[in-house]
């Protein structure tokens, strides 16, 4: 604001505060046509450290490509059924069995790993709860079970990692 | 139009084979897209589902009958489609998701797909591969790899057997 004010008199005054107009076109164009590098970029554009990132992500392209990669060669889920329909089956596997089930294939590796599998299954209201317990034995060796209620299972974890198989507690 | 006649309504379907049938209007509307095809009074003459063969829009329609004659009773019309989908092989269950799908019919929809996800249950994973077709994508390899990572989740019990 302040600036403004000031700059209003020196105009009609005749004379010019900031570089003249043409001098910053010519500039922004020589940034365009020589920018090469972020480092070279942020030589020409003064602050550009808000605006360029410089820790671009390596892989953005390369899981763009094997998207595209996927798509084309990738088997069904489910011969016969076209994916959207296969998962809406998948989804109404029981928990106990997902593990296993990742071992069918490579596709269902991928659905059964990953977030959108559970996010489905919770926004549907299929999620199940488990009961997760630590114990110690006599000999003060920890170990982890799963207890599935909707079937009454004790299901096994993988062991406790040695370094906190004689731990005393957790938390 | 059912007031209209004092009459049950009836609605010709026609499949993608070109095989026609009759349905009650009242067992037909469990179908939204057919409901959708009613409301907009254009139900009228020979209504053509594209994507449904004659085998399974047959069963549909059996599924339709029985379901719409079973009254407000949950308990009952769990039992019937349980009943139902007991005989059905994969390929008939994937035609009537496929068909459920496009008819919009989410009670068949729930139940068929509930029933595929069933079948794999306590089920070891070669029977799920040869069961559903699927071709194993692992080299040996890979396959030992993840087995090995998940070696804890194999101690359960599983079977090969159809039951």
């Amino acid at each position: 604001m302040e600036q403004t004010v000031e700059r209003s008199p020196n105009v009609q005054r005749g004379y010019r505060v900031q570089a003249p107009l043409v001098d910053s076109v010519s500039c922004y164009c020589k940034v365009d046509s020589g920018l090469k590098t972020v480092v070279g970029a942020r030589k020409f554009v003064p602050g550009s450290k808000i605006c360029i990132q410089p820790d671009i992500n390596p892989r953005a392209h390369r899981s763009k490509n094997s998207r595209r990669e996927r798509t084309r060669i990738q088997p069904p889920l489910l011969p016969g059924l076209p994916d959207d329909l296969a998962i809406a089956c998948l989804i109404r596997v029981p928990r106990v069995d997902h593990n296993k089930l990742r071992l069918v294939s490579k596709r269902w590796f991928k659905l059964l790993a990953g977030n959108f599998f559970y996010s489905l299954r919770k926004s549907l209201g299929m999620a199940e709860e488990w009961v997760y317990v630590v114990k110690r034995d006599k000999d003060n060796r920890i170990s982890w079970h799963a207890f599935d209620p909707t079937y009454q299972l004790w299901q096994p974890l993988p062991t406790v990692p040695v370094d906190y198989s004689s731990a005393l507690g957790f938390g | 139009m059912a007031a209209e006649t004092g009459t049950p309504t009836t609605l010709t379907l026609k499949s993608n084979d070109d095989e026609l049938f009759s349905v009650a209007e009242s067992a037909a509307i469990l179908s939204v897209t057919i409901r959708n095809m009613v409301e907009d009074g254009c139900a009228g003459g020979v209504i053509p589902l594209d994507n449904v063969d004659g085998k399974t829009l047959a069963s549909v329609i059996t599924y339709m009958n029985g379901i719409s004659a079973i009254p407000a009773d949950e308990e009952k019309k769990k039992s019937y489609r349980d009943k139902f989908l007991s005989d059905k092989d994969f390929e008939t269950l994937a035609d009537m998701v496929l068909a459920a799908n496009y008819l919009n019919m989410s009670c068949l929809m729930d139940a068929v797909s509930a029933k595929i996800a069933q079948v794999m249950e306590k089920k070891s994973v070669g029977w799920v591969r040869r069961k559903f077709g699927i071709e194993n994508d692992y080299t040996p390899e890979e396959e030992a790899a993840v087995k090995e990572e998940h070696k804890w989740t194999f101690e359960g019990v599983e079977t090969d057997d159809d039951n």
